[in-house]
């Protein structure tokens, strides 16, 4: 955990810094106990905070890393394993398909998906060897795509957890800055797009070794500076829920898409069994399971390629757009599954 | 004077009921009734113990809190408002209902005949939804005649959510009362839409899980996915319990 190392590494040169200061008679000793006492409080409360929110936030990046490892290497390498035996394929003789069959599967998509599996591949041996580190926070929070701009494939988690602990907001989340930077680099850099920077770590630690303030003038300076940095913890803590909170509904729509588009895939393999490799030979019912697969794993496809994070640590526009598309198509193999069952 | 005691005495108490929220390591929806009733029964102790004057309906709603009574009563106008009440959904009432309040079999019996009579209390045609609305909101108005238990209002919707689905299917007239509840106790409207994601999701695995079982394909590829499968319930839960708590 560097970041509260860090919290507690100033506080202590703070602490010390103030030994041997001499107190000035007639001082209320007492009420600058009681305002120090109440500023380390509220420091520490907003400190717990921010920390608890920062290990939630962390932990919903590694689980969409993770997940995102794990369509990539399953449902979508079975996926492409199948399609592309399919010879002759032209979904626009597809009747009944409607919204679906908007969403293409060209080429350049069908090779961005092969190199995203590729990458997932190695990405995957690290994190079963336990390897992957801030390599799966990273996955999660950029865009595959993004992701495969950062890494060579030979190097994919190496460049991946290199990404994590120069970023200073992943950093933030999955604790990789003592590791690449120090302090320096952890106490300089803006976290969550510049909410807890450098100064306001100053602060605190002066805060944080108020006990040695006793000087009322000074405890009341302490006091309102405590609470300029219990509000900047107050922000940093809000903007890493808002994070985990987009994160995880990402994760909720990719189990989603998932839940559709396996079942989607054992049948399109069933037809290929059954009913050979040329499209043109598939029955009216078996090119819509083709067309709903290659819809789905388009659908899967923009999930994985957005990312939720800029290089500042914010909250992209597109995972915001993203959420709200993907949504509608679920609804659309909702209806799917239905008139399936129906008939 | 009294009400300062009831809502500072309620705060401190819904802290620590976060507080345990936040320290429990179990990542089950049952985990979060279980926090709810411990919250609940702190409350309840505690106005026994201060005999502090009983809350009226509106300040439970300023509150952001449900009595466990009326909390109970709604529950079973959901699970009857798709016009049929399921074993597994019953089943799903009396665990609730049990953690909630360890006397409830005593007065299960009593409780379900009174819940069935408020339904039948206006009942005319054409009135379908309505019914059940008009039902919840009474239990919402009901007088709070002896020292009672609270839900706070996000762990009441969720539970509401789980019990919705419970059947493996979220009706369009469960989806209605429960976004009626939300708005009622002015629960962020974002949240709620995150808690219904959540509740769709592992309604959808828990169909794929029952699905791939019945799938000709080899056990071990198939394990492995049962475990991915039960991995997202579970980090869907926990997702749910971060929401809550956090």
């Amino acid at each position: 955990m560097p970041l509260p190392l860090l919290f507690i590494g100033i506080a202590a040169v703070t602490g010390v810094s103030g030994i041997g200061k001499t107190v000035k008679a007639g001082v209320d000793a007492n009420e600058a106990k009681k305002l120090n006492e109440g500023a380390n409080q509220a420091v520490q409360e907003a400190t717990d905070m921010i920390n608890r929110q920062r290990k939630a936030c962390g932990t919903a990046l590694n689980e969409l890393g993770k997940e995102k490892i794990f369509v990539l290497n399953h449902s979508m390498k079975s996926f492409l394993d199948s399609f592309k035996k399919i010879k002759n394929v032209d979904f626009r003789t597809s009747d009944g398909l409607d919204e679906l069959s908007r969403m293409h599967l060209d080429q350049n998509c069908f090779e961005d998906m092969e190199k995203m599996v590729q990458f997932a591949g190695a990405l995957a041996g690290g994190a079963a060897a336990g390897t992957a580190g801030g390599a799966l926070a990273a996955f999660g929070a950029y865009g595959a795509a993004q992701a495969l701009a950062t890494a060579s494939t030979g190097t994919a988690i190496a460049s991946l957890s290199g990404a994590a602990a120069t970023n200073a907001t992943l950093a933030f989340f999955g604790g990789g800055s003592l590791a690449a930077g120090g302090l320096g680099m952890a106490g300089g850099a803006a976290v969550l797009g510049g909410l807890v920077a450098g100064p306001a770590l100053l602060i605190m630690g002066c805060i944080a070794g108020a006990a040695a303030h006793k000087n009322l003038e000074k405890a009341q300076t302490n006091s309102l500076q405590a609470q300029q940095v219990v509000e900047q913890l107050k922000t940093g803590a809000k903007q890493c829920e808002l994070i985990r909170r987009r994160t995880y509904l990402f994760y909720i729509l990719l189990a989603r898409l998932d839940s559709y588009f396996l079942p989607l895939i054992y049948q399109m393999e069933d037809i290929l069994k059954t009913e050979g490799d040329d499209y043109r030979n598939y029955s009216s019912d078996s090119r819509k399971v083709i067309a709903s697969c290659a819809s789905a794993a388009v659908s899967i496809k923009s999930v994985l390629d957005t990312a939720i994070l800029t290089d500042d640590g914010l909250l992209t526009t597109d995972s915001e757009t993203v959420i709200e598309a993907t949504k509608e198509n679920l609804e659309k193999f909702q209806k799917l599954v239905l008139e399936d069952t129906q008939q | 004077m009294l009400q300062n005691i009831f809502r500072d005495d309620l705060k401190k108490k819904m802290q620590e009921a976060v507080q345990t929220a936040k320290t429990t390591a179990q990542s089950t929806v049952e985990v979060i009734s279980e926090n709810a009733a411990k919250s609940a029964e702190n409350v309840k102790a505690s106005f026994e113990k201060k005999q502090t004057k009983l809350p009226d309906a509106w300040q439970l709603m300023q509150e952001g809190v449900i009595s466990v009574s009326a909390a109970l009563k709604i529950f079973y106008y959901l699970i009857a408002a798709d016009g049929e009440i399921k074993t597994e959904e019953m089943e799903k009432l009396d665990s609730i209902g049990q953690s909630l309040d360890p006397k409830f079999p005593e007065y299960r019996e009593h409780f379900l005949k009174e819940c069935a009579s408020e339904l039948q209390r206006e009942k005319a045609p054409g009135d379908d939804y309505d019914i059940y609305e008009e039902a919840a909101d009474r239990a919402l108005r009901m007088e709070i005649k002896e020292v009672d238990s609270f839900l706070p209002a996000n762990v009441f919707i969720w539970n509401m959510l789980v019990v919705a689905c419970n059947d493996g299917k979220f009706d369009s007239k469960e989806r209605n009362l429960i976004r009626h509840l939300v708005r009622s106790y002015k629960v962020d409207y974002a949240v709620y839409l995150e808690m219904e994601s959540s509740a769709l999701a592992a309604l959808d695995i828990e169909t794929e899980l029952q699905w791939i079982k019945t799938t000709d394909r080899p056990y071990l590829q198939i394990e492995e996915l049962v475990n991915e499968l039960n991995n997202r319930r579970d980090t869907i839960y926990r997702s749910v319990e971060d929401l809550i708590a956090l």
